[in-house]
C-alpha cells in the first residue's frame, strides 16, 4: 500500500507543478478542424455535466457497449456482446449456457454480479446470478450496455459486489417506424425478428416487437450430440409518456425457450448420476413501471416498480418457478452549493419454488423472502470542476443474513478536461442466495477424491444449504486513471485489490448409509463461509480513430486470484476452491470497424483467453468478421463469420451440472435488416 | 485438521508475498503513465468550445449554398470581441470546398455588407435587430453562440448543452429569404429548425 501511496503522491506533485509544458491551445486548435460535423457534436467543451453522473465521467471503472458496437460486431446475443468489455469473462459452455463474471469467480452459476435490464434486476433469487438464455431482447433496440467493473453495491444494490450490467434498451421515441431483421447460416439456425414503432400522440411514442431464433446443437468431446440446440420466441412492447417534468414508461416482455443438455459428468473425481439427453424449457415475462420527474439538472425523482416471473425445468436437473416483485425509490437534490445528494430505498419480495428432481431438491419447497433496503451518497464538490469526493452507505436487511452495511468512498480529480484520476474505496456484501440456505444438490459418486478411501460401494456427493450460511464480504481497493489525447484517441486504466472474507467454502459432514435402494454411502458437503480470498488485477482499455472512417478499440485485462478454501476439495468445487484457476488470466480483444466506402463496411474482433486450468482448456486466439452492404440507405446485407479461427474451441463447462463438456463450432450466418 | 489450516495461512501469506510483487510492478507502469502524460502537450481550458465552435463555423460554411451570384470565396467577418484567438484562422487554411476562405475581425457595423458570412461575438448579440434590419434578404450566413439568437433571425445559432457538447439550431425561414441554403444534413443535424 506504501507504493500507491507513493504513485499518487507522485502525480499529485506533478500535476501541480507550473504548467510550463502544457502548451497553448493556439498551436493545436486546427485539430478539431478534421473532425466531422458528427464528430463535432460528441465533443466535451464543458465540465459542469460532471454533475450529471455522464458514465464516462465517474469515479469508477466503466465501460459502454453501444448499439453500433453491437451492430457491427455481429453479435446475436447479450452474453457475446459483453466480450468487447474489458475485465468481463464470458465464456460459452453450450449452446444456451454462458459463464459471465467481473474480476474473477466466473461461473454459470456465478453469483457476484448484478445484472439489470432497463432497470429491472434480473438475477435468480435461487443462486443469486443471472440466467443468460433467459436474458434477451431486440438486439437492434438497445441503446447501449454499461459494464461497471468493481463493487457498485451502494446505488445499484446487494450482489453488485464484482460489478453491474446495465442493459438500456432505447426510448420509444428512438425506435419509430418498421424494422425487420432476417437471417441464418450454420450455427446460427435462423432468426427473424420484427419491431414496429408508432405515436398514440406527440407525447406518447410506443413500440411492439417479436422476435425468435433456432440455433443448432453442439457436439461434446467424443463427437457425439449434446441434443441442446435451442429455440427461442419473445415479444415485448414499451410505451413512453411526457407530461411536462413528468416521463412515464411502461414496459413489458414474454417469452419461451426450448432447450436441451447432455448429461454424462466433466469432472473425472466424480461420477455423474445421470447420463444421456434432456430436453427442457423456460418461460417468463415481466411488466415493469417507472415515473422520472426531472426539477432540474441536479435534482430529480423516480420512482419504479416491476414484477418479473420465470419457471425452469430440464429433468432431471431442476425444476424451479420464481416471482420477483420490487418497487424503488429514488431522489437527487443539490444542498448547498457543494452536495449532490441522492437516495432511495427499495423493498424487493422473492417468491420461489424449487421442485424436486432427482438432483436438486428444495428443503421446504416454496418460499417467499423479502429484502429491505436504503442508500444514500453525497457526492462533494472540493474543488470546482476538479476535485470531487463522493461518500455513500447502503443498508439492507434480507431474510437470510439480517442487516447488511456496505459504505462507499470514492475521490475524482479532474485537473483538465483531458485527464481524470480516481480512487475507491468500499465494502460489499454478496448476500446468500435461497439455494444456499434451502437447497440440496446430488453432485454425483466420488470415484477419486484425495483423502477418501476407494470403497466397494459407491459414495455420493451431496451439497446441502445451510441456514447458517452467511453472506460473504468484500474489501475493494480500487485505482482508475483516464487520458484523452484528442478527440480521437483515449486510454482507460483501472487497477484493484479485492479482499474477500467469509467466502462460501465447503466442508464434509458425517458419512451415512442410504435408506432407499440401491444402497450407497452419502456423504454430505456442507456450505460454510471459511474460505477466503485475495485477488488483484488491471484493465487497460484504448481507443483510436486512425481516420473519419475507422474506428480502433482495444483493451487486455490481467487478473490474479488466491483463494485459500479447504484443500479436499479443490478439485471439485469450481465456485470457491477452484476459483484461481476458472478465470482466465489474461484476456485480450481488438476490434477494427472500418467503413470502406458509404455502402460497405467491414468489422473485425479478436480475442485472446488464456486458460482455464480447472477443466483443462487450453487458451486460445479467436476471431469474429462482419461484411456489410447498403445498397440503399435503409437496407443493410451482412456475412458474419464467428469463431473463424478453428472449426471447434472449448471455453468452458457448467459449473455443478454434470454436463458434457462442449465443443463450440465455428458460425456463419447472413443477414439483411430492413426499416422504414 | 491443524496441518490444513497452516497450510491455508501459508497459501494466504504467498499470495500477499505475490501481490506486492506486482503491486512493485503496477506503481511502475503508473509512473511510466504519468510520465508519459505530463510530456503531453494538452489544451488549455479556456479558448477550448471555440476551437470546437470554429471547427463547427467551418463546417457550416461547407454545408452552406450561396446563390450563383456570390463569389466562390467566402470572406468570414467576427464582429465584436475575438473569443477564438488562432482558431478561427485556421479555417483559412482547411483544405476542401470550392472557394476559398477569408478572416476578419471586425468592429464596425457599416463594413458588414462586404462579408459572405459573419459571426456575431457575443459582446455584439444586442444589437441584433438591427444588424438583421440593415442586411435584411442579403446572401449573407448569419452565426451566432446567444441564447436564442435563431428564433430572432440568426441563420445558424451554436448552444452548448446540459451534456457539455455544442448544438446548433437553424432558422431556415430567414435562410430562405436570404437565397440561401443548407445540405440536408445540415438540417437533419440540427436540433430545432425554424420554419416560420
Amino acid at each position: 500500500m506504501k507504493n500507491i501511496n507513493l504513485i499518487i503522491i507522485f502525480t499529485i506533485a506533478l500535476w501541480l507543478l507550473p504548467n510550463s509544458q502544457v502548451m497553448s491551445g493556439k498551436a493545436r486548435g486546427s485539430q478539431f478542424l478534421d473532425l466531422s460535423i458528427e464528430e463535432l457534436m460528441n465533443v466535451k467543451v464543458t465540465t459542469v455535466s460532471r454533475r450529471a453522473q455522464k458514465l464516462t465521467e465517474v469515479a469508477s471503472a466503466v465501460f459502454v457497449i453501444t448499439q453500433d458496437d453491437i451492430r457491427r460486431s455481429g453479435v446475436t446475443n447479450i452474453p457475446d456482446a459483453l466480450r468487447m468489455a474489458p475485465g468481463v469473462q464470458v465464456e460459452r459452455s453450450s449452446t444456451n449456457q454462458w459463464a459471465v463474471s467481473i474480476r474473477g469467480f466466473n461461473g454459470v452459476f456465478a453469483n457476484k454480479l448484478q445484472v439489470l435490464m432497463d432497470g429491472r434486476s434480473v438475477y435468480s433469487p435461487i443462486f443469486s446470478g443471472a440466467l443468460w438464455e433467459q436474458q434477451d431482447t431486440l438486439m437492434e433496440d438497445i441503446d447501449r450496455i454499461e459494464v461497471i467493473r468493481g463493487p457498485a453495491t451502494t446505488v445499484w444494490g446487494v450482489n453488485a459486489v464484482s460489478g453491474v450490467i446495465n442493459i438500456i434498451t432505447k426510448k420509444a421515441a428512438e425506435t419509430q417506424g418498421t424494422l425487420l431483421s432476417a437471417g441464418g447460416g450454420s450455427f446460427e439456425h435462423g432468426f427473424f425478428g420484427a419491431r414496429y414503432g408508432g405515436k398514440i400522440n406527440e407525447e406518447t411514442p410506443f413500440r411492439v416487437y417479436a422476435k425468435g431464433f433456432t440455433r443448432d446443437h453442439t457436439i461434446s468431446l467424443d463427437g457425439n450430440n449434446r441434443h441442446d440446440q435451442w429455440h427461442s420466441a419473445r415479444g415485448g412492447f414499451r410505451l413512453d409518456h411526457t407530461r411536462g417534468i413528468d416521463q412515464f414508461t411502461v414496459q413489458g416482455d414474454i417469452y419461451f425457450n426450448s432447450l436441451g443438455d447432455r448429461l454424462g459428468g466433466h469432472n473425472s473425481n466424480l461420477l455423474p448420476l445421470f447420463t444421456g439427453e434432456y430436453r427442457g424449457s423456460q418461460n417468463g415475462g415481466d411488466i415493469r413501471f417507472r415515473w422520472d420527474r426531472v426539477y432540474s439538472e441536479r435534482s430529480s425523482m423516480m420512482l419504479q416498480t416491476y414484477y418479473d416471473q420465470t419457471s425452469f425445468q430440464m429433468a432431471p436437473v431442476g425444476k424451479s418457478d420464481t416471482q420477483s416483485f420490487d418497487i424503488d425509490f429514488q431522489h437527487r437534490f443539490p444542498l448547498f452549493d457543494k452536495h449532490d445528494v441522492i437516495w432511495g430505498t427499495n423493498y424487493r419480495l422473492y417468491n420461489s419454488k424449487i421442485h424436486d428432481t432427482l438432483i436438486t431438491q428444495g428443503i421446504p419447497r416454496e418460499r417467499t423472502h423479502h429484502q429491505f433496503s436504503g442508500f444514500i451518497r453525497d457526492d462533494i464538490t472540493l474543488v470546482p470542476d476538479r476535485l470531487l469526493f463522493s461518500l455513500g452507505t447502503r443498508l439492507d436487511h434480507n431474510d437470510f443474513s439480517g442487516l447488511e452495511v456496505q459504505p462507499n468512498a470514492r475521490l475524482m480529480w479532474t485537473p483538465d478536461l483531458w485527464n481524470s484520476i480516481w480512487l475507491s474505496i468500499s465494502r460489499s456484501v454478496r448476500i446468500p442466495s435461497r439455494g444456499e440456505n434451502d437447497a440440496v444438490f446430488h453432485l454425483g459418486l466420488v470415484q477419486n477424491l484425495p483423502g477418501i478411501p476407494t470403497l466397494p460401494i459407491p459414495i455420493a456427493l451431496v451439497m446441502q444449504g445451510s441456514n447458517n450460511f452467511n453472506s460473504e464480504k468484500l474489501l475493494a481497493y480500487e485505482l482508475g486513471f483516464r487520458h484523452q489525447f484528442s478527440p480521437r484517441a483515449s486510454i482507460d486504466i483501472a487497477g484493484f485489490i479485492n479482499d474477500y472474507s467469509q467466502l462460501r467454502d465447503l466442508s464434509f459432514g458425517a458419512l451415512s448409509f442410504s435408506t432407499g435402494l440401491p444402497r450407497q454411502l452419502i456423504l454430505p458437503l456442507l456450505i460454510n463461509n471459511r474460505a477466503s480470498a485475495l485477488t488483484y488485477g488491471f484493465e487497460f482499455s484504448a481507443d483510436w480513430k486512425p481516420t473519419n472512417r475507422w474506428r480502433l478499440q482495444g483493451n487486455y485485462s490481467f487478473l490474479d486470484m488466491s483463494v485459500s478454501s479447504n484443500e479436499m476439495l479443490k478439485t471439485v468445487d469450481p465456485t470457491t476452491g477452484g476459483a484461481a484457476k476458472i478465470s482466465p488470466q489474461h484476456q485480450i480483444s481488438v476490434r477494427s470497424n472500418h467503413d470502406i466506402s458509404d455502402k460497405l463496411q467491414f468489422n473485425f474482433w479478436l480475442r485472446y483467453t488464456s486458460a482455464i486450468g480447472f477443466y483443462s482448456i487450453p487458451g486460445f486466439v479467436t476471431m469474429d468478421a462482419k461484411l456489410a452492404f447498403k445498397p440503399v440507405k435503409n437496407v443493410e446485407l451482412s456475412l458474419v463469420g464467428q469463431n473463424l479461427f478453428s472449426e471447434y474451441h472449448r471455453e468452458f463447462v457448467s459449473d455443478n451440472i454434470p454436463s458434457t463438456p462442449a465443443l463450440i463450432p465455428r458460425g456463419i450466418y447472413a443477414g439483411v435488416r430492413w426499416q422504414f | 485438521m491443524l496441518l490444513l489450516v497452516t497450510r491455508s495461512r501459508f497459501i494466504a501469506i504467498k499470495a500477499r508475498i505475490a501481490l506486492n510483487k506486482n503491486i512493485r510492478f503496477l506503481s511502475a507502469m503508473f509512473m511510466a503513465l504519468n510520465l508519459m502524460l505530463f510530456t503531453h502537450p494538452a489544451f488549455s481550458d479556456e479558448s477550448f468550445e471555440y476551437q470546437v465552435k470554429a471547427a463547427f463555423i467551418s463546417n457550416f460554411i461547407a454545408f452552406t449554398l450561396w446563390p450563383d451570384e456570390v463569389s466562390e470565396n467566402i470572406q468570414l467577418c467576427l464582429y465584436g470581441e475575438d473569443d477564438f484567438g488562432s482558431s478561427l484562422d485556421q479555417i483559412e487554411k482547411k483544405p476542401g470546398g470550392k472557394g476559398k476562405i477569408k478572416v476578419r475581425r471586425t468592429h464596425d457595423e457599416n463594413t458588414l455588407t462586404s462579408c459572405q458570412a459573419i459571426f456575431i461575438a457575443k459582446s455584439n448579440i444586442k444589437h441584433l435587430s438591427r444588424i438583421l434590419d440593415n442586411l435584411r434578404g442579403k446572401p449573407i450566413l448569419l452565426l451566432a453562440d446567444s441564447p436564442n439568437a435563431a428564433s430572432q433571425g440568426v441563420n445558424i445559432n451554436m448552444n452548448v448543452n446540459s451534456d457539455g457538447k455544442v448544438t446548433f439550431e437553424i432558422n431556415l425561414a430567414t435562410t430562405r429569404l436570404s437565397k440561401l441554403d443548407f445540405s440536408s444534413k445540415l438540417l437533419q443535424l440540427a436540433t430545432h429548425v425554424y420554419r416560420e
